[in-house]
Formats: C-alpha cells, sequence, structure tokens
C-alpha cells in the first residue's frame, strides 16, 4: 500500500473546484466543503447537469444549481478538477 | 461436533492455481486467464485475462484481451470454473 | 494457514508491484480508465494521472482525457489491471 491513500490525495482538494460524476449519467461541479470514506461528500455553489436522451436519441442535459449540497457515497463514480477553461 | 466438511472450497481452488480459469460475474460478463492467486475476499489475479460478455442471443461477444496480471475485485464474482471455457 | 498467508500477499504484492505503472480500470459501469497508478488502498479506491476514458475498451474511442489526478471510486471498481 502507497502511503499517501487516493483518499489522502482527495484531501488536496478540499476548498477547491471538483468535478463528481455520479452513477445514472449525472455529474456535479462545485467547492468542496467535506467528505468521508464513504465519499459522502458536501459541495457549495454546485450545478448538477443530468443527462437524458430525448425521443429523438439526442443527448438534453438539464443543470440546476445549489449552494450547498449533500451527495451520497454510493452515488459516487469518480472525483477529478473540472476542465480549465 | 461440526457438520462442515473437512475440505474447503477454497481449498480446491488454491489447488487450481496457474492452471486456466473460467470466472463468471454476476452480470454478464466472464473473464478467462491464468489464476495466479486471490485473497480471503476472493479478489482474484489472473494473468493474460480475456474479458467477455454475452449478448442478448447468447453468444460471447470479446471486450478485450488483457496483457499482463489483473486484480479482479471479489465483489461480484459469482463462479470460478477450473480448466477455463471450452471454445475460448 | 500458510497457503492462505501466501495467497492474501498475491493480491497486496499485485497492488504494491504495479504503482506508478499505466494501468486499466475498469468500473461496473462499463467505463474504462487507462492510466498511470498513483494510488491505490485495501478498499481499491484508485487514484490515476494522465487518464483518458473510453467505453469498454480503447478502441470504441476517446470519451474524455483529465489534466489533473482522476480518483475512482473503489466499490465502483471491476478490475485493475496492467498495460
Amino acid at each position: 500500500m502507497s502511503l499517501e491513500t487516493p483518499l489522502d490525495l482527495l484531501k488536496l482538494n478540499l476548498d477547491e473546484q471538483v468535478y463528481v460524476k455520479l452513477r445514472g449519467a449525472r455529474s456535479l461541479v462545485g467547492t468542496l466543503q467535506a467528505f468521508d470514506s464513504h465519499c459522502n461528500i458536501v459541495l457549495s455553489d454546485a450545478i448538477e447537469t443530468i443527462y437524458e436522451l430525448d425521443d429523438e436519441g439526442d443527448l438534453q442535459s438539464v443543470e440546476r444549481n445549489s449552494e450547498m449540497i449533500f451527495v451520497r457515497g454510493d452515488t459516487v463514480t469518480l472525483i477529478t478538477t473540472p476542465d480549465e477553461e | 461436533m461440526s457438520l462442515l466438511p473437512d475440505v474447503l472450497p477454497l481449498e480446491v481452488i488454491d489447488k487450481t492455481i496457474n492452471q486456466p480459469v473460467w470466472i463468471i460475474l454476476q452480470s454478464q460478463r466472464e473473464f478467462t486467464g491464468t489464476l495466479i492467486g486471490f485473497d480471503d475476499f476472493v479478489n482474484v489475479i489472473i494473468e493474460d485475462a480475456v474479458e467477455w460478455v454475452l449478448n442478448e442471443e447468447g453468444e460471447d461477444e470479446m471486450i478485450m484481451t488483457h496483457h499482463g496480471r489483473m486484480l479482479l475485485s471479489g465483489n461480484t464474482i459469482a463462479m470460478l470454473v477450473p480448466g477455463g471455457k471450452k471454445n475460448a | 494457514m500458510s497457503t492462505k498467508t501466501e495467497t492474501t500477499s498475491v493480491s497486496t504484492q499485485f497492488l504494491s508491484n504495479i504503482i506508478g505503472k499505466p494501468v486499466n480500470v475498469k468500473l461496473y459501469s462499463g467505463m474504462l480508465y487507462n492510466g498511470r497508478l498513483e494510488s491505490i488502498d485495501g478498499f481499491m479506491n484508485v487514484a490515476l494521472s494522465n487518464t483518458t476514458e473510453h467505453y469498454e475498451n480503447s478502441s470504441n474511442g476517446l470519451l474524455k482525457s483529465y489534466n489533473s489526478d482522476v480518483f475512482l471510486r473503489g466499490t465502483q471498481v471491476m478490475y485493475i489491471s496492467e498495460v
């Protein structure tokens, strides 16, 4: 086992912008306020994006904003830093 | 008095290390390769694995071939078949 | 008993041997992540650098490439494979 576990490395992202991929074609971008070993997460100023296929089979997305959001760890699949634009 | 047999399932599997193995997950996914080892959770190490998914017609579709070793999570492993898969 | 400790070390040994090497990690969703293994723990939580994302296999085309380290949650990991 390495000295710095993956969860240790996540600490470096506290108070920073993160991109969180969730199960079921959802993702979040927000400021990482807190997380634990289950990957329960709290984000502030978060934008959630939900992807859906419309009747024509085209990919559509819906966005919504939250001042503060708690995400239960079992829906989390991936965490990284959002693309700089 | 214990009613448990004195041969444990994983002792049987332990004897098939370095032999071909066919691993079936709880999903439609399967792996073939050489069994290198496993731990108490039945996380499995296999070598030169081939990854398959059973399609709707029940046919094996090859997803990819792996070179070297793979640690396969024991979480959704349903079956380990020593000897490997016939026709694969 | 002796075989048990031997087999335990096989998976732990594998994990320490592949740190720093290029790996493929597949999640139960079918998403495949190719990158350099920075770190891993006993729950199969994984950190990768220089990561690319594909569906099922890399010949299915690139979905995304990540500039910074990617954390993958252990409970979602199906396998970690040497490249």
